[in-house]
Formats: structure tokens, C-alpha cells, sequence
């Protein structure tokens, strides 16, 4: 995992404050793979419980993280019980990481 | 003076307002042809057999993109630099506009650049995503829109410069 442990502790949190304490970030991606370098952070944000108006907490995320963080390249996937589970969902439960 | 003098940080200021003022203008057509219709899933899979409806909805992702580029990346940057301050990276040029009441919310405008990424990269990918996604470019849109209208504000009342030579407001569009 190539994130500090500060910044796992950040995503945490601000997924909690933007998702609700059910939800669960999952990074998954390049930052997984202790071999490579830099790259975008890519999260998966799971939920056993529907979460309202996905698509704008997804965005509220990057941009939370992006302050925080730093102006960098994040991406963010929402599984919840009304999202179809495609491929990319599968891969990154798959060999992500929960936080 | 020569014709090929740079120009003065308030003149090359001035002239990227009236850039965006132009953008804001031509964004504001493409929304109104864009949001004449509800926009919902339906009406994204309809696309696929109605090009002309495809074409609007391009000129509308494009003008949006175009016009938060160029407010971030040039029009704050040389106004702060006409304001003698030294503009930083985009996130900091962002906060010093927030605390001068020009930006609302750094976290909405970067929600904002993120949405427009999205729109360009998962094209129709899935139909109920990217409907929800266009639902949420238009109160983004107006964000812009009101971005301009509170710059141009700042520079009536706190800059010294002409009325004349200011581009007008950008007349906003009512929400439903």
C-alpha cells in the first residue's frame, strides 16, 4: 500500500463524513501495488446500506480529498445494494484494501 | 510604445474577463437548448438515435469545461496578478478567491472540475449515471455563471476601472 498511513486515516474519515460511518473505502488500483509509482489514487466506496444521491458524493469525496491531500488525480466508484456490480467493481473488491 | 509591448497585468486582466464573458454567454445559450428538456435516462439512451440532440449535449460538456478552465487556470491567476499578488497553485489561487468573496466554495469548484472530467470520460457509460451527472452540470453551471458575476462585482467595487470598460453581467438563468 502506497499511501501514508496519515492519508489512509484521512480517506477514512472523510468518506465516514460524506457516506455515512457504514461505508467502507477500499483503495484498489496502482496504490495497491508497492512496485509502482505515483499514480492516481483510486477508491472504491462500499455500502451495505442504499446511499442517496451517489453521483454528487463521489464528486464531494475527490474534492474533500483533493484539499486535503492535495491537488491530485482521485477517482471514486460507489457499490451500494442499488448499484449494478460491473467488472471494474469485482476487480477492485477483488485486490483493494479496506481502510 | 511599441505594438509589441507586453501588455499590463490589469490590460491582459480585462482582457480574459471579456474572454469569459463571452464563454459565460455562449455556456448560458447551451444550457437553456440543453435543460428545454427534463434530462433523465430515458433521454441519455435516446441519444444514440438522435444526433443532433448528441451534438447540443457536446457543445454544452465543451463550453462548460472551457469556461472552468479558463476562469482557473487564467482569469483568477492574472487577477490576482493585477492585484500585485502572486498567484500560486490552482488550489491556492482558489482560496485567496474564496476569502475574497469571488469563489463560493473551493470544495464545490473542484466538485465542479472533477464532474467535468467525469462527463468526458465515462461518456454514456451508464445511462442512469451520466443523467444524474448532467442533473448536477446544470446548478454547476450556474456556480460558473455567478463566479463571473462575482468577479466582476469585486473589480466594480473594490478595483479602480472604468465601468465602460467592463464587460456586463451575465444574466443568470432561473432554476426550477
Amino acid at each position: 500500500m502506497r499511501l501514508s498511513s496519515k492519508a489512509q486515516q484521512i480517506i477514512r474519515d472523510s468518506t465516514h463524513e460524506i457516506f455515512g460511518s457504514d461505508a467502507t473505502a477500499i483503495v484498489f488500483g496502482s496504490r495497491v501495488d508497492d512496485m509502482a509509482s505515483g499514480g492516481d489514487i483510486d477508491l472504491l466506496v462500499q455500502s451495505d446500506k442504499a446511499i442517496a444521491q451517489r453521483q454528487r458524493k463521489a464528486l464531494q469525496l475527490v474534492a474533500r480529498l483533493q484539499i486535503r491531500l492535495g491537488d491530485q488525480p482521485i477517482d471514486v466508484l460507489v457499490l451500494d445494494p442499488e448499484t449494478t456490480c460491473q467488472s471494474v467493481h469485482e476487480e477492485a473488491l477483488r485486490t483493494g484494501v479496506p481502510l | 510604445m511599441s505594438v509589441n509591448s507586453p501588455l499590463l497585468p490589469i490590460e491582459r486582466f480585462l482582457q480574459t474577463l471579456r474572454l469569459v464573458f463571452r464563454e459565460g454567454n455562449h455556456l448560458l445559450y447551451s444550457y437553456g437548448r440543453l435543460y428545454s428538456q427534463p434530462v433523465d435516462a430515458v433521454w441519455v439512451q435516446g441519444l444514440d438515435v438522435n444526433p443532433e440532440l448528441a451534438e447540443r449535449l457536446e457543445a454544452f460538456i465543451s463550453r462548460f469545461g472551457r469556461m472552468q478552465d479558463t476562469i482557473a487556470d487564467k482569469l483568477l491567476p492574472r487577477w490576482l496578478l493585477a492585484l500585485a499578488e502572486r498567484p500560486g497553485s490552482q488550489i491556492e489561487t482558489l482560496n485567496r478567491a474564496e476569502r475574497l468573496g469571488v469563489v463560493n466554495n473551493v470544495e464545490n469548484w473542484l466538485e465542479a472540475r472533477k464532474l467535468h472530467n467525469r462527463l468526458v470520460h465515462e461518456y454514456m457509460e451508464d445511462a442512469e449515471a451520466f443523467a444524474e451527472d448532467l442533473v448536477l452540470a446544470r446548478e454547476y453551471s450556474i456556480m460558473l455563471l455567478d463566479t463571473f458575476n462575482r468577479l466582476h462585482n469585486f473589480v466594480a467595487k473594490r478595483m479602480e476601472i472604468e465601468e465602460a470598460t467592463l464587460p456586463g453581467l451575465i444574466a443568470l438563468p432561473e432554476q426550477d
